[in-house]
């Protein structure tokens, strides 16, 4: 009885999967099982909204040096970066704003003689971008990304004694090209640390002492830190 | 042994015994001073010669400097190449220059390369002299104008006769820096500027006889001796002081550059609280007739003796002031010949830190030959020479060209000026009528705005601007240069060429200075 009952269930098993009945039918050739993966689950778009300090190490040394007294610059400003957009691309858009105040100089060689006649700097570069974030390490609270994109750097001089046309307020387009790293804290707050280079031709170069000099790049090299929430 | 200006008072005594007992007359006034040594007949002679001839130098004279370390009996024995065997006591020492006079030679180009072929000589040329500028059509106007016309500056003739100052912008600049200060000594290498209030009595030729005249001398109430510094005579009184000007050009050169401004009186000046040291290299008309009258010499010499500057008093006088603390030098001298004395005596100046502006020449129209010491300043970074413009900025008339042409600035021109001489460059000065040289007794106390034309309007121009720059930090020479070069306006042909250099002087720009972009 035990015997019958066992037979039947077999039987019905076959039955019930015919490829095993066929391939009962056919044992000559059996194909390799297919590989089987599963489907990454879906990671939904978010955003990384950040307020941000950078560190400005201007291209042209000789004329922010001869001017401000310094070529490093620090500046203030926000930014967003919508990522997972299709996999790990992100888009950014980003704005930070320098100023500074120098003198207006007289330059004989290498001998630079400030004049006591106050200039103010005021530059604002404005960041259209995109790239591609990354996870980092087990617990993947970071990520790690590259990209680039486009800059409008918006720059405004201005001096004592200045006539109708002395003074500049111009945008320059330029380009720049970042790679970073942010961290996840807790569950929204997010801290990041990036380094850009920024390439903005034929800004300067034209007048004043950036031409005594040959510098015409308003770029240069970027060190910023970003404090933010992501979502 | 050396004769050397400290020397000289004892040249001073002996020359008014000799006055005296020439014209055995007693002296009225301050008789401790006289003209004497530059002008004794032999050498009065020599410049009468040189006028006849059309030479620019005179005859029987060489400048000679020997080279670093030789002692006397080396310098001694270079001179015994000359055919009169001087001795070293023979020669007139300016420093480390000196004046060899060799009458039985009056071919002084000769006697130049003869000492210059001594392996002793570092240099040996003719003593050269430099006419006096040209000065155009100058009138001398005695109203004061008409004040209402003024904003700023308050002088009233500023804006009814300074086109000049306009034309480069002075009121724009004067807003960054009003007229310098008064550490800043400009040295105004020239006829002289007067500095002292007093007659003098000089022997002079009055149509007769020769007699001792006074002759009365006053400072000009636009350039008050509070605002001179240092004067020095190195042509006509032995005694280097005090410095008198016969001739105007000096006087109207230095109330360019520094004229007393905002007191309501005639017109202004550019660095109107800097100093001006007078030196005297330069000598006129009544200062030949008084060295003439000296020499027992009766006449009037009309056309003839008109005046010179001394290429080795004014290589001296350009020293002194570099020396004597002067930040810019102004030289509205100039002419053919190059003397490498003055090349030396100019590099000398900047590597003290003085910058030199220096006139390019009024002799476009007389061949236009090469201009010294303008030529020299083109290869001197610190030293500028000044080409004159008109009212309408085109090149005025006689302003000599060349590639050492390196800036321009208003010289007056009186063929661009809209009739009735309003082109020319108008300062205070002596009144021209007092001292013409075809009136029989001058004054020089008089003194009203006088219109000028000529490169030597335009070079203090430039030593104006260099004196604010300089109060305005820029203190070397080489940078004042770069400054003033960067910040000209373009004229003529695209970039700097032979007309006006670099173009017109941009005051307001240069005080401005660079930003990062403009």
């Amino acid at each position: 009885m035990r015997r019958v009952l066992i037979a039947i269930l077999s039987a019905a098993v076959l039955i019930s999967t015919p490829e095993i009945a066929a391939a009962q039918q056919k044992p000559t050739q059996k194909p390799p099982a297919p590989a089987t993966r599963k489907p990454p689950p879906k990671t939904p778009t978010g955003v990384r909204l950040y307020g941000l300090v950078d560190v400005d190490f201007m291209a042209a040394t000789q004329t922010f040096d001869a001017t401000l007294g310094s070529s490093t610059l620090i500046g203030f400003g926000g930014g967003a970066d919508i990522t997972n957009v299709w996999g790990g691309l992100f888009l950014r858009a980003a704005l930070s704003h320098v100023g500074k105040s120098g003198e207006r100089v007289a330059v004989a060689g290498d001998e630079i003689f400030p004049l006591g006649i106050g200039l103010k700097l005021s530059m604002t570069p404005i960041e259209f971008g995109a790239g591609w974030r990354a996870p980092v390490g087990k617990r993947k609270r970071a990520n790690a990304y590259g990209g680039g994109g486009l800059l409008l750097v918006r720059y405004s001089e201005t001096g004592d004694f200045a006539a109708a046309d002395d003074d500049t307020n111009e945008s320059f387009p330029g380009s720049f090209f970042v790679g970073g790293v942010d961290f996840l804290i807790g569950k929204v707050f997010n801290v990041g640390f990036e380094g850009q280079y920024r390439i903005v031709k034929n800004a300067l170069g034209d007048g004043g002492v950036s031409q005594i000099f040959g510098e015409d790049d308003l770029g240069g090299f970027t060190i910023r830190a970003m404090f933010g929430i992501r979502k | 042994m050396r004769h050397r200006p400290g020397s000289s008072v004892l040249l001073v005594t002996l020359g008014l015994l000799a006055a005296v007992a020439q014209f055995g007359v007693r002296a009225q006034q301050l008789p401790r001073l006289a003209p004497s040594y530059r002008f004794d007949a032999a050498r009065l002679d020599a410049l009468h010669d040189a006028k006849m001839r059309g030479l620019n130098y005179i005859p029987g004279e060489v400048v000679v400097r020997f080279k670093r370390g030789m002692g006397p009996a080396r310098q001694q024995r270079a001179l015994d190449v000359v055919r009169s065997r001087p001795r070293l006591t023979d020669l007139e020492w300016f420093g480390e220059t000196a004046v060899l006079r060799d009458l039985t030679q009056p071919n002084s180009l000769f006697m130049a390369q003869q000492l210059a072929s001594q392996p002793e000589v570092e240099y040996a040329e003719p003593h050269y002299i430099r006419r006096l500028p040209v000065r155009r059509r100058p009138q001398a106007i005695l109203d004061v104008g008409d004040p209402s016309i003024q904003r700023t500056p308050n002088d009233p003739q500023f804006g009814s006769l300074q086109w000049n100052f306009s034309l480069i912008g002075m009121q724009q600049a004067w807003d960054i820096n009003p007229g310098a200060t008064q550490d800043v000594i400009i040295g105004v290498v020239d006829t002289g500027i007067t500095t002292v209030n007093q007659s003098f009595t000089f022997p002079l030729y009055t149509g007769s006889s020769i007699q001792n005249v006074s002759l009365p001398f006053a400072v000009s109430p636009d350039l008050p001796v509070s605002r001179m510094v240092s004067q020095r005579d190195f042509v006509f009184f032995n005694s280097g002081t005090p410095v008198l000007d016969m001739e105007g050009h000096g006087t109207h050169v230095a109330s360019t550059i520094a004229e007393e401004t905002n007191n309501s009186f005639r017109a202004a000046g550019i660095a109107y609280n800097a100093r001006i040291m007078p030196i005297k290299a330069c000598v006129g008309y009544w200062e030949l007739m008084i060295a003439n009258a000296q020499a027992g010499r009766p006449g009037f010499n009309v056309g003839v003796d008109d005046g010179f500057c001394d290429s080795v008093a004014m290589a001296a006088g350009i020293r002194y002031a570099a020396n004597n603390g002067a930040k810019v030098i102004n030289v509205s001298i100039g002419g053919p010949g190059l003397v490498n004395d003055e090349r030396a005596a100019i590099t000398e100046a900047v590597s003290r830190g003085a910058f030199v502006s220096i006139s390019a020449g009024n002799d476009f129209e007389d061949g236009n030959p090469t201009i010294y010491p303008a030529q020299f300043a083109a290869s001197i970074n610190g030293a500028m020479s000044v080409a004159a413009i008109g009212k309408s900025q085109r090149r005025a008339y006689y302003s000599s060209t060349g590639n050492w042409v390196e800036i321009a600035a208003p010289g007056g021109d009186y063929t661009d000026g809209g009739g009735q001489d309003d082109g020319l460059i108008w300062q205070a000065s002596l009144l021209y009528t007092d001292q013409d040289p075809l009136i029989r007794i001058p004054r020089f106390d008089n003194y009203a705005t006088i219109g000028n034309q000529g490169t030597s309007m335009a070079a203090p121009h430039v030593a104006g601007l260099a004196a604010l720059l300089v109060s305005q930090g820029v203190t070397r020479p080489e940078a004042i240069e770069s400054l003033i070069r960067a910040t000209a306006k373009d004229l003529g042909t695209a970039g700097k060429d032979n007309d006006f250099g670099y173009g017109l002087i941009q005051p307001r720009a240069a005080l401005r200075g660079l930003g990062i972009r403009k």
